[in-house]
C-alpha cells in the first residue's frame, strides 16, 4: 500500500471550486508546457486496463460522461477548446501548439458530443503564414485530426504545392544521411540513433500529410521507408562486466552476525 | 549484461555500504537508448510513464508496480547495515551509539524501517540531541513526520507560506516561478507577508535546497519529498486551507489536484 502523494477535493464545494479553476484556465496566461500538464493530468481520469488507456470504441461513452470525474475532463477540454484559450496565447510556435493539439484531438474522443476547437482556423493560418517547414505541416497535420474541414476550407493548392516540395527536400535528405550510414565504418550508435528518430518523424509527419491532402505520395517516401529498414544500429564498443559487490547477506553468515556489525560502532 | 539485469542486481538490494559502487556500471550504460528514471516517490514515476508516454508506445513496457523497489524490503543483514553507516558516518556522541548497540533489533525491525529514517534518526535526532534516550528514538521511529510538523508549526506564516506555495509548482522549479507563485499567493493573506528572498534563505538548508542546473538556472526544492507529504497531510486535514489551496494555486497545483482525483479514483 503506498501513502498518497496527492491531494483531493473532499467535499461538493471543493469539486465546484476545482471545476471553476478548471474553466477560468481558458483566461489565464499559461505556458505551453502548462498546458500540457493539465491534458496529461486529464488523461489520468480515463479508464484502464493492465495500465493502459481503454480506447473509446471499447467504452460506452454515454454512462462514461455521467460519472463525476468526467465533469472535470470535460471542464480541461472544454476550457482550452475555448476561444479565449487562443487570445491568452497567440505567442505560442507551432511547436508549442503541436504537442497540445495532437494531445487534444486524442482525448476529445472520449467526450459527447466532442469539443469544437474555437480557434482551429487561426491556427490554420498561423501554419500557412510559416514558412513551408515540416513544423508548419505538423501543425496542419495535428488540426487535421480535430476539424479536417478547417483544412479544406483554408488551405489553398499552394500551399499544398509548398508544402510538398519541403517534405519531399526533408525526406531527400534523410535518404542521404542513411546512405552515409549505412557506407560509413565510424559511425556511432547515436549517429544511427539521431537519423532513426528524426527520420520517423519525418516519415510520420508526411505520411499523414499525404493522406489528408489526397496527394500521391512521392518515390522518395517508400525509398526512405526501406532504407529505415536496412540501415543496421552500429555496434558499440565491448565493456567489461562490471563486478558488482556482495552484499551483507550474500557474505559468510556465520561470521556477520549482527552483533558483529555493531561491535565497533 | 543487460540494463535491466544490472539495475535488478545493484538496486534491488541497496544496502548503503555497496549501492555506490553498484549503481555506477548502471549509470555506464545509459545511452540514447537507455533511460533511467529513478524517484523516491511512487506518484512521480507514474507522472513520468503518462509524461512520456512509455507505457502505451513500447509493447511491453513493463508496469509501475514491476519496476518498483520497496525500501521496506531488505533483509535484516541490509537493514543493520545501513543503520551501522549512517550512525558510523554521523559521529554520534557514546551516548546515542550507546542506545543505537542495545537497542539495534528494535530499529532495524521497526515497521516504519526506512533507510532515509535512519538517516534522519541519526544525523537530525541524534546527533543534535544533547541526552538522547531510546524513548526519543522510538518516538521518532513511531511519528517520523512529527519533527517536520513541529518545526513547520514554529515558522512564521511567510514562511508557511512559501512552503505551500512550493505544492505550486513543478519540481526543481526555477527560482522565479516559485517567487511569482509566492507573491500571488502574498497578495490573498490577510497580513503582510515578507518579501520573497529573505524568506527563502531563512528556509534554505533546512526545509528547502537551492541549486543550480547545468544551464545556470537557479531552482529551489523540499530537502526531502518527506516535506512535501508533511504539507499535503496538513491540507488534507485543514478544509479551510485545502478550500483556499484550490482557490489560488497555479495550473502546476490545478493539474496536480486533477491526478489526485484520478487517484482516489483508483483508490
Amino acid at each position: 500500500m503506498f501513502p498518497n502523494h496527492n491531494i483531493s477535493t473532499q467535499s461538493p464545494e471543493e469539486f465546484a471550486l476545482l471545476i471553476q479553476r478548471i474553466r477560468n484556465l481558458s483566461t489565464a496566461v499559461m505556458t505551453a508546457s502548462e498546458w500540457r500538464s493539465i491534458l496529461t493530468a486529464a488523461e489520468t481520469l480515463l479508464p484502464r486496463r493492465d495500465g493502459k488507456r481503454r480506447s473509446p470504441v471499447e467504452l460506452d461513452l454515454s454512462s462514461l460522461n455521467q460519472q463525476p470525474r468526467m465533469q472535470l475532463f470535460d471542464a480541461v477540454l472544454r476550457a482550452f477548446a475555448h476561444e479565449d484559450t487562443y487570445k491568452h496565447n497567440r505567442r505560442y510556435s507551432p511547436n508549442d501548439w503541436t504537442p497540445i493539439l495532437e494531445s487534444f484531438a486524442d482525448l476529445s474522443l472520449y467526450l459527447l458530443p466532442p469539443p469544437i476547437l474555437s480557434y482551429g482556423p487561426a491556427l490554420c493560418t498561423l501554419a500557412i503564414k510559416e514558412a513551408p517547414t515540416l513544423s508548419a505541416i505538423h501543425l496542419a497535420n495535428a488540426l487535421g485530426r480535430i476539424d479536417p474541414r478547417v483544412l479544406r476550407q483554408r488551405i489553398r493548392h499552394q500551399d499544398l504545392e509548398n508544402w510538398r516540395d519541403a517534405i519531399v527536400e526533408a525526406l531527400r535528405e534523410s535518404i542521404g544521411t542513411g546512405e552515409h550510414l549505412k557506407a560509413d565504418g565510424d559511425a556511432t550508435p547515436d549517429d544511427y540513433d539521431d537519423w532513426r528518430s528524426h527520420t520517423r518523424a519525418v516519415l510520420r509527419i508526411a505520411g499523414d500529410f499525404y493522406e489528408w491532402a489526397h496527394l500521391d505520395p512521392p518515390e522518395e517516401l517508400r525509398d526512405l521507408d526501406r532504407l529505415l529498414s536496412t540501415v543496421q544500429r552500429p555496434q558499440a564498443p565491448e565493456e567489461e562486466e562490471p563486478d558488482i559487490p556482495t552484499t551483507a547477506d550474500e557474505r559468510d553468515p556465520e561470521y556477520w552476525t549482527l552483533e558483529r556489525i555493531f561491535e565497533d560502532l | 549484461m543487460s540494463l535491466t539485469t544490472l539495475l535488478a542486481r545493484s538496486i534491488s538490494r541497496p544496502t548503503s555500504a555497496t549501492h555506490g559502487v553498484a549503481i555506477s556500471p548502471v549509470l555506464a550504460k545509459i545511452d540514447k537508448q537507455h533511460i533511467l528514471i529513478w524517484t523516491a516517490r511512487h506518484y512521480i514515476l507514474v507522472e513520468a510513464l503518462n509524461e512520456t508516454r512509455l507505457g502505451e508506445s513500447i509493447n511491453n513496457f513493463p508496469g509501475a508496480r514491476e519496476i518498483l523497489v520497496e525500501v521496506g524490503d531488505l533483509t535484516i543483514p541490509e537493514r543493520a547495515e545501513i543503520l551501522y553507516n549512517h550512525a558510523k558516518l554521523a559521529s554520534l556522541p557514546a551516548a546515542a551509539r550507546g542506545i543505537i548497540k542495545a537497542r539495534f533489533r528494535s530499529i532495524i525491525q521497526h515497521p516504519n524501517f526506512t533507510p532515509e529514517r535512519i538517516r534522519q534518526l541519526c544525523d537530525d535526532v541524534l546527533r543534535q540531541e544533547k541526552t538522547p534516550t531510546w524513548a526519543l528514538v522510538n518516538r521518532f521511529m513511531t511519528n517520523p513526520t512529527q519533527r517536520w510538523r513541529k518545526a513547520y508549526n514554529n515558522l512564521s506564516r511567510s514562511e508557511q507560506l512559501l512552503l505551500t506555495t512550493m505544492l505550486d509548482c513543478e519540481e526543481d522549479a526555477p527560482l522565479k516561478t516559485i517567487q511569482l507563485a509566492y507573491e500571488q499567493r502574498a497578495q490573498h493573506e490577510r497580513d503582510r507577508c515578507l518579501p520573497f528572498r529573505p524568506v527563502l534563505a531563512r528556509l534554505e538548508h533546512s526545509f528547502l535546497q537551492v541549486s543550480r542546473t547545468f544551464a545556470g538556472m537557479v531552482t529551489a526544492d523540499f530537502r526531502h519529498p518527506s516535506l512535501r507529504d508533511m504539507l499535503l497531510e496538513e491540507l488534507r486535514d485543514d478544509p479551510k486551507a485545502r478550500s483556499r489551496y484550490i482557490s489560488l494555486t497555479t495550473p502546476v497545483g490545478i493539474a496536480a489536484l486533477i491526478r489526485g482525483q484520478a487517484a482516489t479514483k483508483q483508490a
